[in-house]
C-alpha cells in the first residue's frame, strides 16, 4: 500500500486526498443530521421562519403606513371643508365611497365632526371589527380651524388570515394577550413578532407544519447520501485504475532492470574473453625477438587500448554486480590514515609532474575502524585521481576530520577546472562525465561507481563546486561498519 | 319677471352694506379683508344660472373675460372663491364660518338669518 | 405615488368644477403649487424650437401674509442641447412676501415684477395674446425689482403703488440688472376702461447707467374685443435714450375660444439706432382656459426680423 502511494505522482496524491476529505465531511454532516435531527435542525428551521416573519412584518407595517399616508392626503383636499357643513351636498360621501372602493380590502372611510359621523363610505358596520386610523381635518380657507376628523377603518378579518405562498404555512395577526396558557400545537412550529406603529397592540404569527419544515431537511439528507456514494465510487474507481497502471509500470520496470543486468553481465563476459586473448597475444608478441622496435611501439599502443577496454568492461561488470547487490563486503579493522597515505603516494608522482602543490592536513590522530579495505581504497583513489586529472595548476589539499556525529570525513580540495553548476546535478548519473574535455584513462563510471561503493561501506560522497574553474571539494564521509 | 339676486353675508358680517365695487373686489380676490377679518367668498358651480347672473350683473365680466382675469390673477397669487354645489351647502357654510359672503335668490333670504348686503337684478 | 396623483387629478376635476382654479395644495404645508410651460417655434431664432420656460409657482396664504414664488427651469432644446453651461438652470424670477397692513394697504418685499403698465403684469406667454412681446418690454424699464413696494387700494378699483430698491438684484435676469430703482404707478378703472400711469428711475448695476422712464397705458374691454395700448419713453442719462415706444393691440374674439390679434408698434431706440414700425397679425386658440395655441406673423419696417412665430403654452 505504501509503495503504491509513494509511486503516485503529486497530482494524483492531491486528488485522492481531496476526495477522501470531501467524503469525510459528508460522513460528518450525515452523522450530525442523524444524531441531532430533531432538536438542532428544528431550531434552525425556526430561525429561518423568524427571518421570514420579519420580512412579512415589515411588509405589513409598510402597508399600514401607506394607508395612513393616503388618509392624511385625503384630509388635505378642499372638498373636506364640507365636513364643516355636515356634507350637505354629499360631496364628501361620494369621494369617500370612491376612495374606499379604490383601496379595497373592505376598508371603510368615515368623516366625523365633533365625534358625530358626518359622512361614511359604508352604512352598517361594527366598529369592533375594525382597526382605526384617524387624522384631524382642518379648513382649507383657514388652516387653524379644526373641523373634525377623518378615519380609516381597516377590517380585522383581513389581518386574521393573511396570505402565505406556502400552503403548509399560516400567517395571521392577533392581539397580544398576557394569557400564558396558549396551547402549543405539537405539529407546527410557530413564531411571533410584536408589531409597531398602528398595530402596536398586535403581534404577527407564522406557523409551519413540522413535517413540511423537516421535509426540506430530509431532502438534504438524501442528497448528501447520494453525494457520498458517488464520491466513494469515484474514489474506488480512481484507485483501481491507478493500481492497475502502477502494477504494469512496476512489472515493466523490473523486467527492464532484469534485462539490463543480464545484458550487462552477458556482454561483459562475452567481451572479456576475446579481449583477454587479444591482450595476452599482444603481450606475447611484444616480447618476441622476431618483432622490430617500431612494431613493438605499435603493439604497445594496441596493449594500452585493450587494457583500457578491459578496464571499462570490468567496471561495467562491477556496476552490474553492485546493482544486483552481489558485491561482497568484508569487514576488517583498518587504520584509516595508513590507507589514505598509501593512496596519496600512488598519485604523488603524477601531481609533481603536473607542477601542482600537494598539501596534507592531517589534523587528527589515527583512526581505527571496521570497514571493507578494497572498497575504501577504491573510493579514496577515485577522489584523488579525479582531483589530479582535472587540475592543471594550483594546489590539492587533503585532510581527514572527525565530524560531530561521530563519523569521519576525508576531503580533497583542488583548484582545477571545477564542475559547472548544471552538471553537478547529473554528477552521479551513470556514464556521465562532467568534463567534456578528453582526459586519458577516464571512464564515466568513476563517480557513480564510487558512490555505490561508499554506500556499501556505510559512507557517502559529497561533491561541491563553485562552478567552472573554481575547483572541486570532494568529501568522503564514512563511519565504522 | 327678472330674477332678483341678493348678495348676502353671514349673521355677524362686519359690514351692513357693501357697494357693487366692494363686492366685485372681494369676489375677484382683490380685497381679502373686511375690518381686518379675512372673508370667505362663495360661488356656485361655474355653470350654475345664479352664478352666471352674478358674473354678468355684479362682476360685469363675461366668461372669457373672467377666464382671462383669473389666469393673470392666479399668476399673481390670487385664488377664486370657494365653490359650493347647492344653496343648502352655501347656507351651511354661512352657519359655520365667519365672515362669509355669497349670493342667493331673493326668495331664499326669508328667515335664514342672513345679512343682506346688496340687491341686484339679473339682466 | 401614482394613487396620490390620481386622487389629485380626480379631486380637482370633479370637485373644483372650476376651470379657473389652478394648482394643487401640497399636503402638510400651507403651500400651493402650480406652474406653466411653453414651447415656442421661431423661424429666425438661434434655436428654432425651444421648450422654454417650465416654471413653478409656489404660493401660500396665512392670515395677513401672502407668499409667492416663481422659479423658472430654463431652456432645454428639443434635440437635447442646452442653452447654458448646464442642462437645467433654476432661475429665481420672483420671491415675494406681501403683508396686509389693513383692508386697503399692503407692503410687499422681495423680488417681484415691477408694477409698470399692463404688459409687465402678465409677462408670460399663457397670459398674453401673442407670443412675441412689444419693443418696450425690452430694456426700457426694469422688469423685476428687488426691494420694497407699498401698495394701496383706492376705491376698490384704483390702485397706487410706490416701489423702492437700493440694493442688488437677487435674480439672474439675463438683461437689465439694476441696483437702484424708484417707481410710482397709478392704475385706475372706469367701467370698461382701465388706464395706468407709471414713472420711475433706475440705475444699471454693471455700467452704472441711469435712466428715467414714464409711460401711459390703457386697456379697453368691450364685448368681444380687447384693446390694449401703451406709450413709454425713456431718457438714458448718458445720451442714449428711447424717445418713444408705443403699441396698440386689438384682440378680437371672433369665434368661440378663438381670437384674431392685430398689433401695431412704433418706436425709436437710440441704443439699437433704430426707428421703425412693427406690425403683427396673429391668431390664438384656447381650447381650454389654461391652454393656448398661437401663431403670428411679425413684420418690421427696418430690422430684418420679419418672421413667423408659433407657440403652445399651458398653465396648471
Amino acid at each position: 500500500m505504501r509503495k503504491f502511494w509513494s509511486g503516485l505522482s503529486e497530482t494524483y496524491k492531491i486528488f485522492i486526498s481531496m476526495l477522501l476529505f470531501i467524503m469525510l465531511i459528508q460522513l460528518g454532516t450525515m452523522y450530525y443530521i442523524w444524531s441531532f435531527e430533531s432538536k438542532v435542525l428544528l431550531a434552525k428551521e425556526t430561525k429561518n421562519l423568524a427571518y421570514q416573519l420579519n420580512t412579512e412584518a415589515k411588509l405589513l407595517e409598510k402597508h399600514m403606513h401607506g394607508l395612513k399616508k393616503e388618509l392624511k392626503f385625503l384630509s388635505t383636499l378642499e372638498v373636506m371643508d364640507d365636513v364643516l357643513v355636515k356634507d350637505v351636498d354629499k360631496r364628501v360621501t361620494v369621494l369617500l365611497e370612491k376612495k374606499s372602493k379604490d383601496l379595497g380590502e373592505g376598508i371603510v372611510l368615515v368623516a366625523k365632526q365633533d365625534k358625530l359621523v358626518v359622512s361614511s363610505s359604508r352604512q352598517n358596520y361594527n366598529v369592533d371589527d375594525y382597526l382605526e386610523f384617524s387624522t384631524a381635518l382642518h379648513a382649507s380657507f383657514k388652516k387653524e380651524k379644526d373641523m373634525g376628523s377623518l378615519h380609516l377603518l381597516y377590517p380585522l378579518k383581513s389581518l386574521t388570515a393573511l396570505k402565505s405562498d406556502n400552503p403548509h404555512q399560516k400567517l395571521w395577526v392577533e392581539k397580544i394577550s398576557n394569557v400564558k396558557n396558549e396551547k402549543t400545537d405539537e405539529n407546527s412550529i410557530v413564531v411571533s413578532k410584536n408589531l409597531k406603529g398602528i398595530l402596536a397592540k398586535w403581534k404577527l404569527s407564522l406557523s409551519y407544519e413540522k413535517e413540511s419544515a423537516l421535509e426540506s431537511l430530509r431532502e438534504i439528507e438524501k442528497i448528501l447520501l447520494a453525494a457520498f456514494l458517488v464520491s466513494l465510487l469515484s474514489l474506488l474507481f480512481v484507485v483501481w485504475r491507478l493500481s492497475k497502471k502502477q502494477i504494469k509500470i512496476l512489472e515493466h520496470t523490473e523486467g527492464v532492470l532484469d534485462l539490463k543486468r543480464t545484458f550487462l553481465s552477458t556482454i561483459s563476459h562475452e567481451l572479456r574473453t576475446p579481449l583477454g586473448s587479444i591482450l595476452s597475444l599482444t603481450q606475447h608478441l611484444m616480447v618476441s625477438p622476431k618483432v622490430g622496435d617500431d612494431e613493438v611501439e605499435i603493439l604497445g599502443r594496441i596493449e594500452n587500448s585493450s587494457e583500457h577496454l578491459l578496464g571499462m568492461i570490468n567496471g561495467l561488470l562491477k556496476l552490474s554486480k553492485l546493482e544486483s547487490n552481489m558485491m561482497p563486503v568484508t569487514k576488517e579493522k583498518v587504520y584509516v590514515l595508513n590507507i589514505i597515505e598509501e593512496m596519496i603516494e600512488i598519485v604523488e608522482p603524477l601531481i609533481e609532474e603536473k607542477g601542482i602543490k600537494l598539501i596534507r592536513e592531517i589534523s587528527t590522530q589515527d583512526v581505527l575502524i571496521d570497514t571493507d579495505v578494497n572498497l575504501f581504497k577504491q573510493v579514496v583513489m577515485n577522489l584523488l585521481s579525479n582531483a589530479v586529472k582535472y587540475t592543471d595548476k594550483g594546489k590539492i589539499i587533503t585532510y581527514l576530520r572527525k565530524e560531530e556525529d561521530g563519523s569521519y570525513a576525508f576531503t580533497v580540495i583542488d583548484t582545477g577546472i571545477g564542475i559547472a553548476k548544471e552538471k553537478q546535478k547529473a554528477l552521479f548519473q551513470e556514464f556521465y562525465q562532467a568534463h567534456s574535455r578528453e582526459v586519458s584513462h577516464s571512464t564515466g563510471l568513476g563517480l557513480a561507481l564510487s558512490q555505490k561503493m561508499a554506500k556499501l561501506i556505510n559512507g557517502e560522497i559529497i561533491i561541491e563546486s563553485e562552478g567552472l574553474n573554481k575547483g572541486v571539494k570532494a568529501m568522503f564521509r564514512f563511519s565504522s561498519l | 319677471m327678472a330674477q332678483e339676486l341678493v348678495v348676502v353675508g353671514d349673521e355677524n358680517f362686519p359690514e351692513d352694506n357693501l357697494t357693487k365695487e366692494e363686492i366685485k373686489s372681494i369676489f375677484l380676490d382683490k380685497k381679502r379683508f373686511i375690518d381686518g377679518e379675512k372673508v370667505l367668498a362663495m360661488n356656485y358651480a361655474y355653470n350654475h344660472p345664479l352664478r352666471l347672473c352674478f358674473e354678468r350683473t355684479i362682476l360685469e365680466k363675461s366668461e372669457r373675460s373672467l377666464e382671462r382675469y383669473w389666469r393673470k390673477a392666479y399668476y399673481n397669487g390670487k385664488r377664486p372663491p370657494k365653490v359650493v354645489t347647492s344653496v343648502e351647502m352655501l347656507l351651511s357654510y354661512f352657519e359655520n364660518v365667519h365672515p362669509t359672503i355669497g349670493y342667493v335668490d331673493a326668495n331664499e333670504t326669508v328667515d335664514k338669518g342672513l345679512k343682506v348686503l346688496y340687491k341686484g337684478e339679473c339682466s | 405615488m401614482k394613487k396620490i396623483v390620481f386622487v389629485i387629478m380626480f379631486s380637482t376635476l370633479l370637485f373644483s368644477a372650476e376651470p379657473i382654479d389652478y394648482g394643487w395644495d401640497i399636503p402638510h404645508t400651507p403651500l400651493r403649487i402650480g406652474g406653466y410651460v411653453d414651447a415656442v417655434y421661431d423661424e429666425k431664432a438661434d434655436d428654432s424650437f425651444i421648450f422654454d420656460d417650465l416654471s413653478l409657482l409656489l404660493s401660500a396664504n396665512k392670515n395677513r401674509f401672502d407668499f409667492l414664488s416663481e422659479i423658472e427651469v430654463s431652456s432645454l432644446n428639443i434635440d437635447g442641447k442646452s442653452n447654458g453651461s448646464s442642462d437645467i438652470r433654476l432661475n429665481l424670477e420672483r420671491l415675494q412676501l406681501t403683508y396686509a397692513l389693513d383692508d386697503e394697504r399692503s407692503l410687499r418685499v422681495g423680488r417681484f415684477n415691477s408694477d409698470i403698465g399692463y404688459w409687465n403684469q402678465a409677462p408670460v406667454n399663457i397670459l398674453q395674446e401673442t407670443t412675441t412681446m412689444p419693443h418696450m418690454t425690452h430694456y426700457l424699464y426694469p422688469k423685476a425689482t428687488t426691494g420694497v413696494s407699498y401698495i394701496e387700494q383706492i376705491n376698490d378699483e384704483d390702485r397706487f403703488s410706490l416701489t423702492v430698491q437700493n440694493n442688488r438684484d437677487i435674480g439672474e435676469e439675463s438683461y437689465l440688472l439694476i441696483d437702484r430703482h424708484i417707481a410710482m404707478s397709478y392704475h385706475a378703472v372706469a367701467d370698461e376702461l382701465a388706464w395706468s400711469l407709471s414713472a420711475g428711475y433706475y440705475r444699471e448695476e454693471k455700467s452704472q447707467n441711469e435712466a428715467y422712464y414714464a409711460g401711459l397705458g390703457m386697456e379697453y374691454e368691450y364685448e368681444n374685443v380687447i384693446l390694449q395700448s401703451e406709450l413709454f419713453t425713456q431718457n438714458g442719462k448718458d445720451g442714449l435714450s428711447k424717445p418713444y415706444s408705443a403699441y396698440v393691440q386689438s384682440s378680437w374674439n371672433f369665434a368661440k375660444r378663438q381670437n384674431a390679434v392685430l398689433r401695431l408698434e412704433a418706436y425709436k431706440d437710440e441704443v439699437l439706432a433704430t426707428e421703425e414700425v412693427v406690425s403683427l397679425l396673429g391668431y390664438v386658440y384656447r381650447p381650454l382656459a389654461n391652454m393656448a395655441l398661437k401663431g403670428e406673423y411679425v413684420h418690421h419696417s427696418d430690422l430684418p426680423l420679419n418672421r413667423f412665430v408659433a407657440s403652445f403654452s399651458v398653465m396648471f
